[in-house]
């Protein structure tokens, strides 16, 4: 490359109103930059230019295409252009340089829409999304109404699959949260109850936000990062690879085989890893308050047995029930809709993971209030 | 002429599987080449070889003057500057739109302004028969034909001197892979470029090849001009011939 850049040389001389212009070496991609930056260089003080390409060594279709530009700059500015002593060969693609010049015209259409037009387009796509969404909901209720009257039938083989990749190994990270929030609770309780001598009162903070709200909503969202996310990625490259349009074909719904299977998993496995961060995270706060507060072990377990009721615990799997519904149907939604290119993918891995998240938050707080009027 | 590409005793294991058993040939400047084999025969893995991407397990691989396997830094600027690649399915960015896909090559190789970039771009569709009208289109919109030609178009936008087309015209309807064959053709003859085409298609090789080679399981069968092969006495040569007629 740098050599065909120094081996292309230009010399200039001027006779009266006429400018000559030697090109020599190699006129090639690499070293057009070089005439452009010369040419723009020049006092256009002269009516006629002779381009003398005698010592032209080699001309590509980029240096064609470079000079016969200048020719029509320098033609616009009506200066008349020779050219002497070129190979017949370069005379030819130079012709293919001009004929296409000629077609040329770059204009580049660029949507320029008002901040209205934008809104409007949001609202229209938000109202298609939500419609699509239904219907695909719709779709997941009429498999699981033929799924109970028997006429399909409950893949066992996909549900232990979907059990060990997005149950079993997210064992380890789900118990580490747990353990981080039991931290997180009995170091910033400990300091707070402490002021008020109400030590024996960890135990109720960290067993009820623990096994209430932190369990539940921590796991969902790693569950809804971890497992959504794949089963976008995973749904819609079939997608992008017309394998849900064979399975369609075969008659396979997608829906039965991709979707159901993932639920019923979800449904088993997300309640159990809250159960899992459930004792993990009351385990480690409780270990911890022991070297904080000074507690023995034998009155927090007296205090956590009055502390956390059957109810308070139940309530934490019952979320876990109720999240594993958006977790799935979401993610599995987001896949089916990828269409054409593998940027889709990239945008709908992003939302499914986004919308998941946010609409188990969302849920939680409803099932707050709920659970407040219910006096639960 | 002078062979711009030499392949010697050429050995290529993957695995534990043999891919190709002692190859030999030579490809001249400005010759149209074709590697044809039925499938699974290594013509794929053989590309690769040429291009840098996988090593053989002996032999040398040479293009204008320059081991590929050995002086990889030289040949990285060969294959940058010289060779330009047409693969299988096109291989266009999905992000970018036609035209951005084809500049992109001098978009990062050199400082051109961007207008002037744009018109090579341009000029270099029109060479591939691209229809200019459709050069904000995303590779998505695109059908197969078309894709086949933006990605000629970019194969070609820095002026290589050898040009690799794997299986250019499969998934093409016969009259566009006429067309294809043809836009070959005038390029050849008006750039003098080096053409190694990996084909199926028939009429190809009777339209545009000039030299070719057979391969049949890792083994090189036949050699020679299009004419010479036909004549070669070999069942899967005769057989090849006579049902692509």
């Amino acid at each position: 490359m740098k050599e065909n850049v120094s081996n292309f040389t230009i010399d200039v001389s001027y006779k009266q109103s006429k400018c000559e212009i030697y090109l020599k070496g190699n006129l090639v991609i690499e070293s057009i930059q070089k005439l452009f930056d010369y040419f723009y260089k020049l006092k256009f003080n002269f009516n006629e230019v002779c381009f003398d390409c005698s010592n032209l060594s080699h001309l590509d279709i980029s240096g064609g295409f470079a000079l016969k530009r200048i020719f029509r700059e320098l033609e616009n500015k009506n200066i008349t252009v020779y050219i002497k002593n070129l190979d017949d060969k370069y005379k030819r693609i130079m012709d293919l340089a001009e004929a296409t010049l000629a077609e040329v015209n770059f204009t580049e259409k660029k949507d320029k829409n008002g901040i209205l037009y934008n809104i409007g387009s949001f609202v229209f796509k938000f109202k298609d999304d939500v419609i699509d969404f239904l219907s695909f909901f719709g779709e997941i209720v009429v498999t699981l109404f033929y799924l109970i009257i028997g006429k399909f039938r409950i893949r066992i083989n996909e549900i232990f699959y979907e059990l060990e990749n997005s149950g079993l190994y997210a064992i380890p990270i789900v118990s580490l949260v747990g353990l981080l929030s039991g931290i997180v609770l009995s170091y910033q309780g400990a300091a707070q109850l402490e002021k008020f001598g109400a030590n024996i009162f960890i135990v109720d903070l960290i067993s009820l936000s623990i096994a209430r709200e932190m369990a539940p909503l921590l796991t969902s969202i790693m569950v809804a990062g971890r497992s959504g996310s794949a089963y976008t990625a995973r749904i819609g490259s079939m997608m992008l690879n017309q394998e849900i349009d064979s399975l369609r074909i075969i008659g396979i719904s997608p829906t039965e085989l991709l979707v159901i299977p993932k639920l019923i998993a979800m449904f088993i496995s997300l309640p159990l890893l809250i159960f899992i961060a459930d004792i993990v995270g009351i385990g480690s706060g409780i270990y911890l308050s022991h070297f904080l507060l000074d507690l023995d072990f034998t009155t927090m377990l007296i205090r956590l047995k009055t502390s956390l009721s059957l109810t308070s615990f139940l309530i934490g799997l019952f979320k876990g029930f109720i999240f594993a519904i958006p977790i799935v149907l979401i993610s599995c939604y987001r896949g089916f809709s990828v269409r054409y290119n593998s940027d889709e993918l990239g945008i709908k891995t992003t939302m499914s993971v986004v919308n998941t998240i946010f609409v188990v938050i969302m849920i939680d707080a409803i099932l707050s209030i709920v659970f407040q009027k219910l006096g639960l | 002429m002078s062979s711009i590409i030499e392949v010697k005793n050429l050995n290529t294991i993957l695995g534990d599987k043999k891919i190709h058993e002692n190859l030999n040939f030579f490809i001249n400047s400005g010759e149209i080449f074709a590697i044809i084999g039925g499938s699974g025969s290594g013509k794929t893995v053989l590309l690769r070889e040429l291009l840098g991407l996988i090593t053989p397990y002996s032999g040398t691989i040479k293009i204008l003057g320059v081991n590929a396997h050995r002086e990889k830094r030289r040949f990285k600027k060969i294959l940058e500057n010289d060779i330009g690649v047409l693969f299988q399915s096109g291989g266009l960015i999905s992000s970018l739109n036609v035209i951005q896909n084809v500049v992109l090559p001098i978009k990062e190789k050199t400082n051109l302004k961007i207008d002037i970039i744009n018109e090579l771009g341009l000029l270099k569709l029109k060479m591939a028969n691209f229809p200019l009208e459709s050069i904000f289109l995303y590779p998505s919109e695109l059908s197969g034909g078309m894709v086949k030609r933006a990605a000629l178009a970019r194969s070609l936008i820095m002026d290589p001197k050898i040009l690799f087309l794997d299986e250019p015209t499969s998934g093409l309807d016969p009259v566009s892979a006429n067309l294809f064959n043809e836009t070959i053709g005038k390029l050849r003859d008006l750039l003098n470029i080096t053409i190694v085409i990996i084909t199926h298609d028939l009429s190809t090789i009777n339209s545009i090849v000039d030299r070719m080679i057979v391969l049949l399981k890792g083994k090189m069968i036949a050699q020679g001009r299009v004419d010479e092969v036909k004549r070669t006495d070999h069942p899967w040569i005769k057989q090849y011939f006579q049902i692509n007629i």
